[in-house]
């Protein structure tokens, strides 16, 4: 088991960095219903934990219990027998589940499978809480067809279940959706947050970490919690006793960004750009997703940067992102972003060196 | 080859056509008209007779009385009988038809010449003087002179054929019901007689017209070889011939000339000058002869087939194999055909020269069997003439054409079901001609799914019998009575024993891919402009549209040589009665063809700029119009390309994927930027219609196409690669996350449910792989290893169990071959997440693992998981039935273990090892019995303490598989039983009985 899970605070009160919202949910429950709650914020600050740890005060214990059952559901949508298969993680007290892993059919999900979920009410009420909660994840990937559906969904049977809500964006739900939840912003960890987990899971792995390689892992892990105590884990299967100037180990795909960068930088012509094309396509394809791409790019390219460039090309890359989340093929929009980059550099090279 | 050569020449002879500006001499002759007097086939006399009759009544010329009579019945052409005693310069003119270009009915022949015989021998010594390219062909004609084979596929049952009709029938009284079904009924001489409809009559010889014939055959100088009817033809056409000169002059002069009044119900001209013969076709002539060729190749076979009934038939049969070999066999062999077939043969031999031996013998041969490739497959854009070569082709060589085309239905099933009619049927209307499948239009309707299956089906026939056709040709070759008992029985295996012609298209249509690989291909190419202009001038000509050469071939050049749509135009506009001027081919009144193009044509336009044509000829010409507002009419028509060919996806994938490969001039890039924010809006464009359903937008999608052109558009010819980057990666990223998603689905759930698989590629897969490839593991025996050091691997193997991972062969398959190459080298993860962190040109940061290291991690895990799920279902027994039950599961597992036998030989001393480690942990699992998360025990202090304990057990463990496991129950003192397991590699002789896992480890 992997120190992230191991040291995972099972518990509301045991939370180290998000303190102020765990007290806070403690209260809201305190009474023993809440209403429902959306939680958002960027990878790895502790949302999921967050939610097990507020379930578990719920229900207790058995809310730890869980398993996991991979099965189709057939929802009839209209005149057509519609298949969908999902995963759901299940308690006696919660069910946990992805609907935009539907795809296109989420909305079916949303409107038979969860309506239906949410219909039931636990049977088994004497001495339980009343409610069932589901736990939607990746909302904001959902259509906005399947929010909207999700809406009486969320009003009609509020006696009977709760909602929670997890996403990384909450512009990307509808004002709809977020105006019936609670909605709670979980920020990543501030860097000083990290270092004190990461010091944290040393001192209780007996490891001595030296401050200063914490820092530098808190700081390359980009203020992402899960990823900064699976660098020290890294790290320390690498090398052990630690010492202050270890190299960190940043993630492949993060390294091959900034690769990418640098073949931009050096050269910039038709041939390069399809050098970079293939690089890019090699990064879709491991599964990264594109927004990531074009920000971690942005941040490599900014490194190399001079200053006057810097707004300009900022403004470019949120342009082509934007456009990218219009579209459906990232790859014409962060190459044009790169053909872009490239352009204004060469412009600038030329008018700067002649 | 000669054979090929001898074929060039003779059919440049036949289709020489003449330098374009002289125009006397293209209305001439060398247009080839097609003789539409006569009405092309047998079965249709009467009613084109009476057709005729009723539909052209009305004058064609109002100028010239003779042009009316000639408008086209036989009766017409009796009247003009009387131009024939005329032997002017204008008839001489016609000798240069090639005998053998019309395919008269030869009921109809039998008829005209009765009624004039004299006309005949009057007409038949024309001497063709004016026409040298004929005569002196004829002069060489290889017909009369060359070894037969050289003709096999060219012409060649109709010229000597009809010829020999023509001199047979007046002189033999209709009493005599002159042509016979038996050669026997004959006695002496006689001739077969091939009809259209394949029909074969034999009739008597007699002997004065037999020495007329003999002397023009053999000398061969004389020119009587024409058929009558092409001579009455030529009268014909002598007559109509001055009118056209003279209006011709006319046209040429002004554009204009008297109005000819357009019959009320007039057929297309499309059909009413379809090419009736063969050497009337405008497509190109290489294309006809190959496809004339590959059709005569299945004479052995479809022609052959009868003579095997009786050595009469053979006989016959090989007669007319050889008319039809070449077209005056009876000069040669007329005195031994009632000999056996063997000194036919040998008879032909010594008459024709040496060389046709070695045609002779391969000739047999083929009769056994058929082309090698047993479809055609013709292709080109449509109004080439695809369709009626085929036809034409087809009926030439005696067939019965039988289509499917895009109105059929064209499942799979009927498609299969018309096949075998086509194939083993016979029309019951007494055409007994044998049956050529043509099926139209193969690539459109049978795109499809459905279509799919149809072709899969058509290729299945062509397939089985390259199959049996090896076992088939030896028996053929047994004898010839045994053959013709096959032919009964062939049917059934269901032997493609009739030509198949498919015509499609778009050569690289999907559904033809295979199809592709077993036809023999075609493909046509556009006739040159003169040659279609010759034959609409011709037409036009007689039906007195006004026009004249300029105009048709800024026409011709406009449909790109589609003759159907040519004709089509002038004919609209004739009935309108308009005449067609250069001007018009640009504008509206001519339609232009709504073709679409192949999505290559497509790239090419976007990406080549076509060179400015410096306004010369007619080319020039047909722009004329344009200058005015260029710019939009090229966007116009580009607009139509581009919407036209509506795969703007596939459009702008092409475009993607090709554009940094241009060379187009950009220094800063700007172009580029540009051509990727057009590809940009069009993405966004698309992806939003779809998302909305306003497919109504998809008419702004060729804009960003066209702007993209202007940016990047070169003169230099771009080489298109099909784009193939982005579907190749959405595949790869589909299968990978698919693979995060199972990988997701197999971790344990208390870690899983904090996870998204986007997240697993971010975040974890990159330490996860470090942290599981620790430096600090020593390939050692784990005897050896400190207690720290196992604390790593037992904590190491939980870790890599709780996310699912294991160390696999790449197939369980490889696994005997690769202990047999080089030990178990090749262990890699499973799921193999190493491969999201694979970057070209690019070295993770994990270190590999020795092989033995695998392999150890591989077996403590498998062990480990196999332990815990016993755990786990012992838990569950506990709770439901306190007697331990016998598990069938338990040897199955076992048999898992024993999966890979050598390893665990190998690894044997690790074994015990092992074993201690694990075993208070499931003391553990057992007192805690309903833990059923198993991470959430790990008694250290426990563990140590019992180490040395272990250790010792370990030590009295043997090498063998059975001994350790005895010995094992024996310390462990659980077990009562006694264990009797054996196991052989490759033998189950092993005593099956309940077990438990835990009992092994």
């Amino acid at each position: 088991m992997l120190w992230v899970d191991k040291y995972r605070p099972r518990t509301l009160d045991k939370v180290m960095v998000h303190k102020e919202e765990a007290t806070n949910l403690k209260n809201l429950i305190a009474q023993g219903d809440c209403p429902h709650l959306l939680f958002y914020g960027p990878s790895g600050a502790g949302k999921k934990t967050l939610i097990m740890a507020l379930l578990r005060e719920m229900f207790g214990s058995s809310a730890e219990k869980v398993k996991v059952e991979n099965k189709p559901w057939k929802v009839e949508a209209g005149t057509r027998k519609i298949e969908v298969e999902l995963t759901t993680v299940s308690s006696n007290h919660h069910v946990e589940l992805n609907p935009s892993d539907a795809g296109f059919q989420d909305r079916y999900v949303v409107q038979e499978i969860i309506k239906d979920m949410a219909k039931n009410r636990p049977l088994d009420v004497a001495g339980n809480r009343g409610f069932k909660v589901l736990v939607l994840n990746e909302v904001d990937k959902l259509s906005k067809e399947a929010q909207h559906s999700l809406r009486r969904t969320m009003e009609k049977y509020s006696a009977a279940c709760r909602l929670l809500l997890c996403c990384n964006s909450a512009s990307k739900v509808i004002e709809a959706v977020r105006s019936r939840c609670v909605n709670i912003r979980i920020n990543s960890p501030s860097r000083d947050d990290i270092v004190d987990v990461l010091m944290f899971v040393a001192k209780k792995e007996n490891l001595i970490l030296p401050p200063e390689l914490a820092g530098r892992i808190a700081h390359h892990s980009n203020r992402n919690l899960r990823r900064s105590i699976l660098c020290l884990e890294a790290c320390k299967a690498k090398q052990y006793p630690f010492t202050a100037d270890q190299e960190v180990q940043t993630t492949d795909w993060e390294q091959f960004i900034v690769g990418l960068a640098n073949d931009i930088v050096t050269e910039q012509s038709p041939k390069k750009l399809f050098q970079v094309r293939e690089k890019l396509y090699e990064l879709l394809v491991n599964c990264i997703p594109p927004e990531v791409i074009l920000k971690r790019l942005l941040d490599e390219l900014m490194k190399k940067l001079d200053s006057e460039l810097k707004h300009e090309v900022c403004h470019w890359a949120a342009f082509y992102e934007h456009r990218m989340q219009q579209g459906q093929k990232a790859i014409f929009h962060l190459e044009a972003f790169v053909a872009k980059f490239m352009s204004i550099y060469k412009k600038f090279l030329i008018n700067t060196f002649g | 080859m000669e054979e090929a050569d001898l074929d060039e020449l003779e059919w440049m002879a036949c289709q020489q056509f003449p330098p374009e500006e002289d125009e006397d001499y293209y209305d001439g002759y060398e247009e080839m008209p097609p003789p539409p007097e006569h009405p092309p086939e047998t079965d249709r006399i009467d009613e084109s007779f009476s057709h005729d009759d009723s539909s052209r009544k009305r004058p064609w010329y109002v100028e010239d009385s003779h042009d009316r009579e000639s408008s086209g019945n036989a009766v017409a052409v009796k009247k003009h009988r009387g131009l024939l005693s005329d032997p002017a310069g204008t008839s001489s003119k016609k000798s240069l038809f090639i005998p053998g270009t019309v395919l008269n009915p030869p009921t109809q022949n039998t008829v005209s010449l009765r009624t004039s015989p004299a006309t005949f021998t009057k007409g038949s010594p024309i001497p063709c003087t004016e026409g040298q390219p004929l005569a002196s062909v004829l002069a060489a004609d290889p017909w009369t002179l060359r070894p037969p084979p050289a003709t096999e596929e060219v012409c060649h049952m109709s010229p000597r054929n009809q010829e020999e009709e023509y001199i047979e029938v007046p002189e033999v009284p209709t009493s005599c019901k002159l042509p016979r079904r038996c050669v026997t009924d004959i006695d002496g001489d006689f001739i077969p007689i091939t009809g259209l409809d394949g029909d074969r009559v034999y009739s008597a010889k007699v002997e004065p017209v037999k020495a007329n014939y003999n002397l023009t055959a053999l000398h061969n100088k004389d020119l009587l070889g024409e058929p009558i009817a092409k001579m009455i033809e030529r009268i014909e056409r002598e007559s109509f011939e001055q009118v056209i000169a003279a209006s011709d002059k006319k046209m040429l002069s002004a554009d204009t000339i008297g109005t000819v009044p357009a019959s009320e119900h007039e057929d297309l001209w499309v059909d009413k000058y379809a090419p009736r013969s063969f050497t009337e076709l405008l497509s190109d002539e290489k294309t006809n002869r190959e496809v004339l060729r590959w059709l005569k190749q299945w004479d052995p076979c479809v022609f052959g087939s009868k003579r095997y009934s009786t050595s009469e038939e053979v006989l016959t049969s090989l007669r007319r194999q050889a008319t039809h070999l070449h077209g005056n066999v009876n000069m040669g062999g007329r005195g031994s055909f009632n000999n056996n077939v063997n000194k036919s043969m040998a008879y032909r031999n010594d008459t024709f020269n040496s060389d046709s031996t070695r045609k002779v013998a391969t000739e047999e041969k083929s009769t056994l069997d058929r082309p090698e490739e047993k479809v055609l497959l013709l292709c080109g854009p449509p109004g080439l003439g695809k369709t009626t070569l085929a036809h034409v082709a087809a009926r030439h060589c005696g067939y019965r054409v039988v289509e499917i085309n895009a109105s059929d239905d064209r499942v799979a099933t009927t498609l299969q079901g018309k096949i075998l009619d086509a194939i083993q049927m016979k029309s019951v209307t007494g055409d007994n001609r044998p049956n050529c499948l043509v099926i139209d239009e193969i690539d459109g309707a049978l795109s499809g799914a459905e279509g799919k299956g149809a072709i899969d089906s058509l290729l299945e026939i062509i397939n089985a019998d390259k199959k049996s056709s090896l076992g088939k040709e030896n028996e053929m070759q047994e004898g010839v009575t045994k053959v013709s008992s096959k032919k009964t029985g062939g049917s059934a295996v269901r032997r493609l024993s009739r030509p198949v012609i498919c015509i499609c298209n778009d050569f690289y249509a999907p559904a033809l891919r295979k199809l592709r690989q077993v036809a023999r291909v075609h493909v046509f190419v556009q006739p040159s402009v003169s040659r279609v202009v010759s034959r609409l001038k011709y037409i036009c000509g007689k039906e007195g549209f006004k026009t004249n050469a300029r105009a048709l071939s800024a026409l011709a050049s406009h449909t790109e040589c589609d003759i159907r749509s040519c004709l089509n135009t002038c004919q609209f506009l004739n009935r309108k009665k308009q005449n067609l001027k250069t001007l018009d081919v640009g504008s509206q009144v001519v339609g232009r063809k709504d073709m679409t193009s192949s999505i290559f044509d497509i790239w090419g336009e976007i990406f080549h700029k076509r060179k400015v044509r410096a306004g010369s000829g007619m080319r020039g010409l047909v722009e004329m119009p344009e200058i005015g507002n260029q710019d939009h009419k090229e966007f116009v028509r580009r607009y139509g390309l581009f919407s036209n060919h509506g795969d703007y996806d596939l459009t702008m994938s092409g475009i993607h994927e090709n554009i940094l490969h241009m060379r187009y001039l950009d220094p800063s890039l700007e172009k580029t930027v540009e051509a990727l924010e057009w590809m940009g809006d069009s993405e966004i464009f698309s992806h939003h219609i779809i998302a909305k359903q306003q497919f109504h937008l998809l008419a702004y999608q060729p804009l960003p196409m066209i702007a993209i052109r202007g940016l990047v558009a070169q003169q230099e010819r771009p080489q298109v690669q099909w784009p193939k980057q982005h579907q190749n990666s959405r595949t790869e990223q589909a299968v990978k996350m698919e693979m995060l998603n199972s990988w997701l689905g197999s971790m344990t759930a208390s870690i899983s449910r904090a996870l998204s698989p986007v997240c697993l590629g971010l975040d974890i897969v990159t330490p996860l792989l470090t942290i599981i490839t620790p430096p600090t593991i020593r390939p050692v025996a784990t005897q050896l290893l400190t207690s720290k050091e196992k604390d790593e691997i037992v904590q190491l193997v939980d870790t890599m169990l709780g996310f699912g991972l294991s160390y696999r062969h790449p197939k369980a398959g490889m696994l005997k071959a690769d202990h047999g190459i080089d030990g178990h080298s090749s262990l890699t993860l499973d799921p193999p997440i190493d491969t999201l962190v694979k970057y070209k040109e690019f070295t993770a940061g994990y270190r590999q693992l020795s092989s033995t290291l695998c392999q150890m991690l591989a077996h403590e895990v498998e062990i480990e998981r196999i332990r815990r799920e016993g755990a786990l279902r012992e838990n569950k027994m506990i709770a439901v039935n306190p007697t331990p039950k016998l598990t069938i599961d338990a040897p199955n597992k076992k048999d898992e273990e024993r999966g890979k036998p050598p390893l665990q030989l190998v690894e044997d001393p690790l074994q015990p090892c092992d074993e201690k480690i694990e075993v208070p942990k499931k003391m553990c699992y057992i007192s805690s019995s309903k833990k059923s998360v198993p991470e959430q025990e790990k008694p250290q202090p426990r563990r140590s303490m019992n180490f040395f304990e272990r250790f010792k057990k370990s030590t009295q463990t043997d090498v063998t598989a059975d001994v350790k496991a005895k010995e094992k129950l024996a310390t462990l003192q659980r077990d009562s039983r006694p264990l009797l397991y054996k196991y052989h590699e490759g033998l189950t002789n092993a005593v099956k009985r309940p077990m438990f896992v835990r009992d092994f480890l």
